[in-house]
C-alpha cells in the first residue's frame, strides 16, 4: 500500500511538473512593439540661442519601427534648466511634431524636452535640449541718442538688414534716467562672454550687463577713484581683446587682466593730457594737447613717454605746434600697422590759424615708429567737416559735412562726394563703418530727431548702388552707434 | 504601588517649570567701559593701541580716539566720563608728550570717544612712548566690565621693516630702504603694510594681498614717476624731497619695479 501511495504521488508531481510544457495557444495577435529612436542635437546647454520674443523653431527628429507614424503623440515641454521632475515650473508648450513656439519667458538658461509616445504601447521617449533666452536687444547695434527733455536712452538695431528695433532699453530697465553720455564701449572676451557695454559720460560713466541692467558707476572702475570722473575712451583690441585701454580725465589707465567688471590700475606716469589715442595691440599712441605732441604708452613701465626723434622724421613728433587733434586713427583692422598702406593718421586743427593738417606715423622694422608725412588739408568740407572714420582696408577716410558724406584719400590728398542725403536739414555726427558697409547717424539740425543709415561700400569706397541698404528712424539725437554681438561670435565683426 | 506614590511628585518637578518667569530690568546702574573696535562680535576687547607718526608725513601731532560705550540708560544731557593714568605703566608725560582732554558721552547717545592728542617729540624716534589710561568712577558712572576698563597707547616715530618684505613684497616694492616705507605709507595713507597669503589678507590689520600689492605697487611706481619728473605736486605734509633718494647723502634713487 505504501508503494502504491509512492507511485501515485510520483505521478501527479509529474503531471503538474510537465503541465507547465503545454503551449498555450491563446486567442490574441502577437505584433512587435513599434521602437523609437530620437535623434536631433546631442545636449548642450545653448543648443537654441535666441532672444526674447524670437521663435524656437525644432522639428522632432526620430525614426520610428512601427507601422503607423501618424498614430504618435508629441509633447514639447520647457523648464528652468535646474527644475526637477514634478516641478511646477515645467510647462507644456505643444504637442505638434515640429515646434514654433514663441518665447515669452524670461531671460535665462531652460531644457527643451520632447517627449514621443507611441499609444499602441503606450512607450514614451524622450530628449532634452538647452535652450538659452537672451534679452531682446542682445545684439545689434546700440544707438545712443538723447530726446529732446535732455534725457537719454539706447534703442538697438537688432540686423541691419531688417526692420526690427528694439526701443528704450535703458529706461525699461533702469532708473533713473540716462543723461550725460557720449559713447558707447562694448567689450566682451573669452572671460566675459555675456560682454558689458561702458557708458561713457561727461562726468561719470556706466557699466550695464548684457540685459542693460546697471551693475557698477565709474567711481568703482579704479583701483582708487581719482578725483576726477571724464572717462572718453576705452578700447578693446578686436577679436579676443586681450589688451585694453582706458583714458580718463586724460591719463591712460589699464586693466588687472580680463576678468570683467575691469578693475582700472592707476594712470599711466608722464607730462600729458590724452585727447585723443590710437591703441593697436600692444601699441598704444596718444596725442598730448597740454604739449601738443604725439607720446607713447609703455604698459610694463606704465609711463607715457615722448618717440624718440629720428633722422627720417618728417615732422617733430614732440611738438606740432599748437594744434588740436580732432581724428587719430589707422586704416588696418587689427591695428599691427605694419602694413606699407595702413598706418595711423591723425586730423589735427591749428588753434590759431584753423588750418588742418595729416599727419601720418610710419613703422621701421620692429615697429620702431617715425614721422612719416605731414600735408595740409586745404578742402573746406573736411577742415568744417562733422563726423570722420578711417575705412578699413584701404587708406581713405569718410567724413561728412552738412548732408554730404566724402572719401578723402590719404595719400593723394584728395576728396570725392559719395553720398548726398535728401533732406537739406540735417547734420551727420556719427560714421563707422566695418571695411563692407558705413553706417551713419543722421541728426536735424533744428529738432532732435536722429536717423541711422547702413551703405554697402565697395572695394574702392563708394557707396555701392548710390543709396543707403537700410534706414532706422524714430531716434532722438543720435550720438553715438556701437555694435553688440553675443557669444555666438565670439570674434566679433569689427566696427570702428 | 510604590509607582503610584511617585506620580504627585513628578507633576511637582513637571509644572514647576510652568511658572511665569518675569523679566527684571537692568538695575547696576549707568556704568562706562572702553568699546572694542572691531564690530565683529567674536573679537574681544584689546586693550593695547599701537601708533607710529613713521610714514604719516610731517603731521606734529595726532589725535587718537578711544572709544567707549555704556551700560545702562541713555541720558538726556551730557554725562563726563573719568579716566585716571596708570603711573605704573606710563613713561609718557602729559603735556610734553600728549594732552588728554575732558570727555563726555553726550547727551541721548550710548557711545563717545576719549580723545587724547599725542604729540611727536624727537624722543619717539628712539623711544616708544607708553599711556596707560583707566575708566574710574564718578557722578555719572560707575565702572563697566572690568576686562575692558583699560586702555594702554604705544606711541613712537619709528619705521620697522615688514617680516616679509625680502620674501614677498621686494617683488612689488623692490628692494627695501626706509625712505621707501615711509614714502609707501605715507602715499597709501596706512598706518602699517605687510603682506597675506592668499584668504588671510585683512585691511582692518593692514595685511594685504598680492594682487592689493600689484595694484599699490602700479599706483606708487606712477605717483613716485611724475613727483619726481614734477608733473604733479606733492600732497599736503609730504616731508619728502624729490627725486626720492634713499639717503640724504650719498644715496640711491628710489623706484618700484
Amino acid at each position: 500500500m505504501k508503494r502504491f501511495l509512492t507511485i501515485q504521488a510520483f505521478f501527479l508531481v509529474s503531471f503538474f511538473i510537465l503541465a507547465s510544457c503545454y503551449k498555450d495557444k491563446g486567442n490574441y495577435d502577437i505584433n512587435p512593439v513599434g521602437e523609437i529612436l530620437l535623434g536631433g542635437k546631442t545636449y548642450n546647454a545653448e543648443n537654441y540661442n535666441l532672444q526674447q520674443y524670437d521663435t524656437l523653431k525644432v522639428d522632432a527628429e526620430y525614426t520610428y519601427t512601427g507601422k503607423d507614424t501618424s498614430a504618435l503623440k508629441f509633447k514639447w515641454s520647457i523648464m528652468p534648466i535646474n527644475a526637477k521632475p514634478d516641478d511646477t515650473t515645467i510647462v507644456d508648450i505643444s504637442t505638434e511634431r515640429n515646434l514654433r513656439y514663441k518665447v515669452v519667458n524670461r531671460v535665462g538658461d531652460y531644457t527643451l524636452r520632447l517627449s514621443i509616445e507611441d499609444p499602441s504601447s503606450t512607450v514614451v521617449r524622450s530628449k532634452m535640449f538647452g535652450v538659452k533666452i537672451r534679452p531682446k536687444g542682445a545684439s545689434g547695434f546700440m544707438v545712443l541718442y538723447q530726446n529732446v527733455d535732455g534725457f537719454q536712452d539706447i534703442d538697438v538695431i537688432v540686423d541691419n538688414t531688417k526692420p526690427e528695433v528694439v526701443r528704450d532699453l535703458y529706461t525699461t530697465t533702469n532708473s533713473p534716467q540716462l543723461s550725460g553720455a557720449h559713447k558707447l564701449t562694448y567689450i566682451m572676451n573669452f572671460a566675459n562672454i555675456a560682454g558689458y557695454v561702458y557708458v561713457l559720460q561727461k562726468d561719470g560713466g556706466q557699466l550695464l550687463n548684457d540685459k542693460y541692467q546697471l551693475l557698477q558707476q565709474a567711481n568703482a572702475w579704479f583701483d582708487v577713484a581719482p578725483t576726477k570722473i571724464a572717462p572718453t575712451h576705452i578700447h578693446q583690441d578686436p577679436g579676443l581683446g586681450q589688451n585694453v585701454y582706458f583714458i580718463n580725465n586724460g591719463k591712460v589707465h589699464w586693466p588687472n587682466g580680463i576678468r570683467m567688471p575691469f578693475i582700472f590700475f592707476h594712470y599711466a606716469s608722464g607730462d600729458y593730457n590724452a585727447s585723443k589715442a590710437l591703441f593697436m595691440g600692444t601699441y598704444a599712441f596718444i596725442y598730448d594737447d597740454k604739449n601738443h605732441r604725439f607720446m607713447r604708452f609703455d604698459k610694463a613701465s606704465g609711463s607715457v613717454n615722448p618717440f624718440t626723434a629720428n633722422s627720417e622724421d618728417k615732422f617733430p613728433l614732440g611738438n606740432i605746434g599748437n594744434k588740436s587733434c580732432f581724428y587719430f586713427n589707422h586704416n588696418s583692422a587689427l591695428g599691427t600697422a605694419a602694413n606699407a598702406n595702413l598706418k595711423p593718421v591723425a586730423y589735427c586743427r591749428d588753434n590759431v590759424t584753423g588750418q588742418v593738417y595729416a599727419y601720418r606715423l610710419g613703422f621701421f622694422p620692429k615697429l620702431a615708429t617715425y614721422a612719416e608725412s605731414v600735408k595740409e588739408i586745404t578742402e573746406q568740407s573736411f577742415k568744417e567737416g562733422t563726423a570722420y572714420v578711417n575705412a578699413i582696408n584701404n587708406p581713405l577716410t569718410y567724413y561728412a559735412h552738412q548732408n554730404k558724406l566724402y572719401l578723402y584719400d590719404i595719400n593723394n590728398n584728395t576728396h570725392r562726394l559719395i553720398y548726398t542725403f535728401e533732406r537739406q536739414d540735417i547734420r551727420i555726427d556719427v560714421l563707422k563703418t566695418n571695411g563692407t558697409q558705413l553706417v551713419a547717424g543722421v541728426n536735424t539740425t533744428d529738432k532732435a530727431e536722429g536717423e541711422v543709415y547702413f551703405f554697402k561700400i565697395d572695394g574702392t569706397g563708394s557707396v555701392v548702388g548710390n543709396t543707403h541698404m537700410s534706414k532706422y528712424d524714430g531716434f532722438g539725437k543720435v550720438q553715438d552707434i556701437e555694435m553688440k554681438f553675443n557669444s555666438g561670435g565670439l570674434m566679433g565683426p569689427y566696427w570702428r | 504601588m510604590k509607582i503610584l506614590k511617585l506620580i504627585p511628585v513628578l507633576f511637582i518637578v513637571l509644572f514647576s517649570s510652568c511658572e511665569k518667569e518675569v523679566v527684571q530690568p537692568y538695575a547696576g546702574g549707568d556704568r562706562v567701559q572702553f568699546r572694542p573696535v572691531s564690530t565683529n562680535p567674536n573679537i574681544r576687547y584689546i586693550e593695547n593701541i599701537a601708533f607710529s607718526f613713521a610714514g604719516k608725513g610731517a603731521i606734529e601731532e595726532h589725535m587718537m580716539q578711544i572709544p567707549i560705550q555704556i551700560i545702562g540708560d541713555i541720558r538726556e544731557h551730557d554725562r563726563k566720563v573719568a579716566i585716571t593714568v596708570d603711573p605704573e605703566k606710563t613713561n609718557a608725560i602729559e603735556g610734553v608728550d600728549y594732552i588728554l582732554s575732558e570727555d563726555v558721552i553726550p547727551a541721548n547717545e550710548s557711545r563717545g570717544y576719549i580723545n587724547v592728542k599725542l604729540l611727536k617729540t624727537d624722543a619717539l624716534e628712539t623711544d616708544i612712548k607708553v599711556l596707560s589710561l583707566r575708566i574710574v568712577e564718578n557722578e555719572f558712572f560707575k565702572p563697566g566690565d572690568k576686562t575692558q576698563l583699560a586702555s594702554t597707547i604705544s606711541f613712537y616715530n619709528q619705521l620697522v621693516k615688514p617680516v616679509d618684505w625680502d620674501a614677498y613684497m621686494a617683488r612689488y616694492f623692490g628692494a627695501y630702504s626706509k625712505r621707501k616705507h615711509e614714502f609707501i605709507l605715507f602715499y597709501l595713507e596706512i598706518p602699517e603694510i605687510n603682506f597675506a597669503i592668499a584668504g588671510q589678507e585683512s585691511k582692518e590689520n593692514h595685511k594685504y594681498s598680492g594682487t592689493d600689492m600689484l595694484y599699490f605697487q602700479i599706483r606708487l611706481r606712477s605717483i613716485l614717476s611724475d613727483l619726481n619728473n614734477g608733473v604733479i605736486a606733492p600732497k599736503e605734509n609730504d616731508p619728502f624731497t624729490y627725486p626720492l633718494m634713499d639717503a640724504d647723502v650719498n644715496g640711491n634713487r628710489i623706484v618700484f619695479p
